[in-house]
């Protein structure tokens, strides 16, 4: 192959009759002396009656009743009274709008019960706070039964 | 546009005769059918996307406008639906990893014996048909539909252009490495191609 030879490209839209008058008048020019590109362009030539060789297939024997079919079913589809269809139509959004409804509202119902309760170590805390202030409580009962006796000493000192 | 007797037929479909429509399916159905067939090789789904192909020009007659040739417009769908169908596919291979969602091997032997033909020919051609199969079959998707639109329905790289939404230089060059990758798998049979 040579510089001027001609680029696959080239060749593949030569083939499929896509080039312009003058470039496809300068290929065939380059085609008539050139032996290798023949063959290139004779191979791609030949990749394509190979994909046309390939044996079609004929619709099977079930093809047309069966696209019938489909076509009744479209038009019983859009011969159903008005708000029929409506309804048919618009029963996916009001699917989502309720299932949405569902999941806010047991989110609301259960949200409460599912946050966790206190732990047993939890509750023994709370119940030595308890005590803690109920100690404090009684001190200070006890500092008041004996104030009397604590003024006195202030006074005193 | 209007001298085309595919777009008479839809005007009149669209006007309200059913036949014109029936005439219209089965003048094209074969090839349509054809088309999905070589684009996904299952005849089972090949039909059914014809049948969806069909189905979305007959949904879409009352809006219908002839702005190029009827079967460029038919085509247009068709590959849509086939392209659609095998992107399906890909992505549910791709969630599940499942092999069983590939495509099988294409049947062999459809149509092709010949009396004529003896059993090592037979055997040869079936083999080297096996192997185009599996070429076009191996091809991406967009140089699989414009390469099978220009060499097997002969539309224009203008026409594969509106078909597939890509430009016609993209189309020139989508059916150039297309044409490409099936010739270097089929270079067995070329002999001595450079």
């Amino acid at each position: 192959m040579s510089d001027a030879c001609i680029p696959d490209k080239t060749l593949s839209a030569l083939l499929d009759q896509a080039l312009a008058g003058d470039r496809a008048q300068q290929v065939r020019r380059h085609l008539a002396g050139c032996a290798v590109c023949r063959r290139r362009l004779a191979a791609l030539q030949q990749t394509d009656d190979m994909i046309r060789s390939l044996p079609a297939i004929t619709p099977s024997a079930g093809f047309d009743a069966g696209f019938w079919e489909k076509v009744e079913r479209l038009e019983a589809r859009q011969a159903r009274p008005a708000w029929i269809q409506a309804l048919l139509g618009g029963w996916r959004p009001l699917l989502v709008a309720t299932a949405a409804a569902a999941i806010v509202l047991a989110a609301i119902v259960f949200y409460p019960r599912t946050v966790p309760g206190p732990t047993m170590e939890e509750l023994f805390m709370v119940d030595n706070m308890e005590m803690l202030d109920e100690l404090e409580l009684i001190q200070q009962l006890e500092m008041f039964e004996h104030w009397d006796d604590i003024q006195s000493m202030e006074e005193q000192g | 546009m209007q001298t085309d007797p595919d777009i008479e037929l839809m005007l009149m479909f669209q006007a309200g005769d059913q036949n014109a429509f029936r005439r219209l399916f089965d003048r094209h159905k074969g090839r349509v059918i054809h088309f999905c067939y070589r684009f996904c090789g299952q005849r089972a789904v090949a039909e059914e996307l014809a049948q969806e192909t069909f189905l979305r020009v007959y949904k879409a007659a009352p809006g219908y406008r002839p702005e190029a040739r009827f079967q460029t417009w038919l085509f247009k769908i068709a590959a849509n639906v086939c392209l659609n169908e095998i992107r399906r596919l890909n992505r549910r291979r791709q969630e599940s990893g499942d092999e069983s969602l590939e495509p099988p091997p294409s049947p062999s032997g459809d149509g092709m014996v010949t009396a004529q033909d003896g059993p090592d020919e037979l055997l040869e051609r079936e083999e080297q048909q096996q192997m185009v199969r599996n070429a076009i079959d191996q091809l991406p998707e967009a140089q699989r539909a414009a390469l099978l639109l220009r060499v097997e329905h002969e539309f224009s790289y203008r026409e594969i252009g509106k078909q597939i939404g890509r430009s016609e230089n993209h189309v020139r060059t989508l059916i150039h490495r297309g044409r490409n990758k099936i010739k270097e798998a089929l270079s067995a049979y070329f002999g001595e191609t450079p």
